[in-house]
């Protein structure tokens, strides 16, 4: 539909060739189009076709070297920024690492300004509203789906400054059994193994993982122990629908080891996490979608400095239906409603601060029409219900126009939604039950451009206007006015050679106040170079005027990575992090490892 | 929000929720019916079909021609008409949608899958021709067995290409991939070179009938950028 080039070649180039040469097209035998996806499998890209998105899948995932979602996306794409703190971990709690920016919106701490999802679930602390970065190793992701921009349409509450997508192990489509083991080792005792395994048979395929990383971590008291597990597993029920069951779990005990300039030795950290969904899947002639119920929960206990336990859950229902309802036309029904909450106790004092539940959900509707094959306009709104909170309508606009075949244009206008979470409404004070649900409108423009085959680029200009934020004033909590964060993405690819590739993305953020734990300019270089089995890759991260709470933090840091595939098998990489030994911090006064040594194998059989 | 809205909303939603489950199982159940009715009897439509993965063609296409004809005499074959039927059969789906057909199959031909076979096996209209069932049949897996090979060459991917590659190739007796050739390449030439290699992971095919040798048989390959 996008390529009118390439369906003019179809269209008029074929009967032009039949007709001029008859005696040789008199014996052909002609076959109906195959058509070939970058990325068959994602609804996400399929819905969203108006949208700044950027997927990662597993292939980019392995040559990226990263070792979670949260550093994947950092150093990949425009607008998201992550902080960190040290090795294989971010920490869970106040004075955490972790917290996920898109566009400027994140939040702070708590970090609930952004929605992270697994497989189209949400992962969020059923008190505070945040993500868990400690749950989203790599190992068993197939693709990372990052949506920049409000989105709360499609997802509703937390989707303001943007939505994580992380779609776990693609399940087997032929029968049999794979498995994979990775064994890794590093400085500062930093040890990683994995194991995971794959298999179908008949109408039955599972996926299956386990991963344990330990690290004692570069400065006192910052040692990290977790487990992760993965499961999934599908059946089909019929041609028309497959019944996928997901868990996953997390449990990690991690210390903090304070600010280099008030050390701490008794802050350590306990999360026990899980989570389920079940999701039936139809995909008939002229409709296709899903119903998942999932539930989470979490025992988060943190003895010594904060003196702080909870329990807490959160389960709902999404179900969406995408329907052709004439040519070049489909729309999409869909809701959701989730319940969240939970219990806290202040484990010093043994003061109980009570056990809190809310309700939210919405229903939505969304139109994509695509005209002369050239325009995508798509259109939809979403009525969001919470407790607490007044009836919202979250509207969005969109629109995408193949002005050539190597240039898109493309533009939307949509409104983000975050209602008060446990934490704002109740707990300790200050807070308030008078909040008001925090917004952003967010509107963008973008070009996606190839100059050549070797070289394209996409840019995006982005202005959102953020309302009614949170924040915390002892005694209460109240609504400010807000803030107006704008930039600019870009994002480069230059292959020129078998044996070269380069990736540069560019985000420039200008917001109206300084916001400690942004910085305006953020530029991510990799460089990769290949050379029969071995494969080289530079990434630079050069992030200017990282604000902290009375200076700016500049730094230039650089990974080197050796990777060499011993056959199809086997696989042997060694990376050089912070090979310049730069000092620098990411969270103000927790300096990063300096020039640090990671080895690993991974083996498939 | 009051406790009564909420009450509401869930009502809503229910509602909602049970109205999806019906709509589909109701257009699931439809489609099971449709099928074994069209199977079951001849008259299901005003012309009958032969189809040829997601393009149809009449009873006296080109491809029962082929099989009506003297296999071993191509300059007969060369000497076919070049009459409407064959211009049927090149349509691409999309145009082919516009032509006379029932209403629920020119949506089917609109939207291609997007992996993995064309469509699904013993679908309405496949065994419609005893005449022309084999080639058909083949050719259905042929093509099965191209749509299994694709994929998207990585960098292609990552900057986000899109192009169309016409190829043609012969089998041989043996079911090996003869001749290959790229009828109308794409100006990015890592999809010239990605045609060539799914083609080449989709072969050997089984030994066709001697209806299918000395054939050439031309198949567009269409990459496109999911977003």
């Amino acid at each position: 539909m996008k390529d009118i080039w390439a369906k003019s070649l179809v269209r008029i180039g074929l009967p032009v060739l039949i007709l001029m040469t008859p005696a040789v097209w008199a014996e052909d035998m002609v076959l109906p189009e195959v058509v070939v996806y970058d990325f068959p499998d994602s609804s996400v890209a399929s819905r969203e076709a108006t949208s700044s998105i950027t997927i990662i899948d597993r292939e980019e995932i392995e040559q990226s070297g990263a070792s979670d979602v949260y550093e994947l996306i950092s150093g990949r794409v425009p607008g998201v920024f992550v902080d960190q703190r040290g090795i294989f971990n971010y920490g869970i709690g106040p004075g955490a690492a972790g917290i996920l920016s898109i566009r400027g919106l994140g939040g702070g701490t708590p970090n609930s300004q952004v929605l992270v999802l697994l497989d189209g679930q949400p992962t969020t602390m059923g008190i505070f509203g945040h993500p868990i970065p400690d749950a989203y190793p790599l190992e068993d992701v197939e693709r990372v789906e990052v949506l920049r921009g409000s989105h709360s349409l499609h997802y509703g509450d937390l989707a303001m400054g943007g939505v994580v997508n992380i779609v776990t192990s693609r399940l087997r489509p032929e029968d049999g059994i794979s498995t994979t083991a990775t064994a890794g080792g590093g400085e500062y005792h930093s040890y990683k193994a994995s194991l995971s395994q794959s298999g179908k048979t008949g109408d039955f395929s599972y996926t299956a993982s386990l991963l344990r990383r330990e690290t004692e971590g570069a400065r006192p008291n910052s040692a990290f122990r977790g487990w992760n597990a993965n499961i999934k597993a599908g059946y089909h029920i019929s041609e028309n629908f497959q019944l996928v069951l997901n868990g996953w779990g997390v449990d990690i005990s991690v210390e903090d080891p304070g600010p280099i300039t008030a050390p701490r030795s008794d802050d350590t950290r306990n999360m026990q996490r899980g989570g389920a969904g079940l999701t039936l899947y139809n995909t008939l002639e002229d409709t296709r979608g899903a119903v998942t119920i999932y539930g989470e929960g979490g025992r988060h206990d943190f003895p010594g400095y904060e003196e702080w336990k909870s329990h807490d859950e959160n389960a709902g229902i999404i179900a969406y239906e995408s329907f052709a309802v004439a040519a070049d036309n489909r729309i999409e029904l869909g809701g959701d409603i989730q319940r969240s909450g939970g219990h806290g106790w202040d484990t010093e004092s043994g003061y109980d601060y009570g056990r809190f539940y809310q309700t939210r959900g919405g229903i939505y509707i969304d139109d994509q029409q695509i005209l002369w094959e050239l325009l995508t306009l798509q259109g939809g709104v979403r009525l969001e219900l919470a407790e607490h909170t007044d009836p919202q309508w979250i509207p969005r606009f969109g629109s995408r126009y193949q002005l050539t075949e190597t240039t898109i244009l493309h533009g939307q206008i949509s409104r983000g939604y975050r209602a008060p979470t446990i934490r704002d409404l109740y707990l300790f004070p200050p807070s308030s039950l008078e909040l008001k649900p925090e917004e952003a409108w967010s509107s963008e423009i973008g070009i996606r451009q190839s100059l050549a085959s070797f070289l394209s680029f996409d840019l995006t200009l982005y202005y959102i206007d953020a309302e009614n934020l949170i924040v915390y004033m002892p005694p209460e909590a109240i609504n400010t006015g807000g803030v107006v964060n704008k930039g600019l993405e870009l994002s480069t690819i230059f292959t020129p050679v078998d044996w070269f590739e380069m990736l540069i993305s560019y985000t420039y953020l200008d917001q109206n106040h300084r916001t400690e734990g942004l910085a305006p300019n953020v530029v991510n270089w990799i460089n990769r170079f290949f050379w029969r089995s071995f494969s080289l890759q530079s990434t630079t991260s050069l992030v200017d005027d990282l604000h902290f709470s009375d200076r700016d933090e500049d730094y230039c840091v650089t990974d080197l990575k050796l990777s060499y595939a011993l056959n199809e098998l086997a696989v042997f990489t060694f990376k050089v992090n912070n090979i310049f030994d730069e000092d620098y911090e990411m969270v103000e006064d927790y300096p990063m490892p300096g020039r640090w040594l990671w080895g690993e194998v991974s083996v498939t059989f | 929000m009051k406790k009564s809205g909420i009450n509401i909303f869930l009502g809503a939603l229910l509602v909602s929720v049970a109205i999806h489950f019906g709509a589909y199982c109701s257009i699931n159940a439809y489609s099971v019916w449709r099928a074994r009715y069209l199977q079951s009897t001849d008259d299901g439509i005003d012309s009958p079909v032969l189809e040829v993965g997601l393009v149809e063609v009449s009873e006296s296409s080109v491809l029962e021609q082929v099989e009506q004809r003297e296999p071993d005499k191509p300059e007969m074959m060369k000497a076919a008409d070049q009459d409407s039927e064959i211009m049927i059969a090149r349509l691409s789906p999309e145009e082919e949608s516009n032509s006379h057909r029932e209403p629920d199959e020119n949506r089917e031909l609109m939207e291609p899958d997007k992996t993995g076979p064309a469509y699904p096996e013993g679908r309405a209209g496949i065994s419609r021709s005893a005449a022309g069932s084999s080639s058909h049949e083949y050719l259905t897996g042929v093509r099965r067995q191209i749509a299994e090979a694709i994929y998207y060459p990585r960098r292609a991917r990552l900057s986000h290409l899109e192009g169309v590659v016409i190829v043609s190739f012969l089998i041989g007796d043996d079911g090996s991939m003869e001749g290959f050739k790229v009828v109308e390449p794409s100006s990015y030439t890592v999809f010239n070179q990605a045609a060539h290699e799914i083609m080449e992971k989709a072969s050997p095919f089984s030994p066709p009938g001697p209806e299918i040798i000395g054939w050439e048989i031309t198949v567009p390959i269409k990459f496109e950028s999911t977003y």
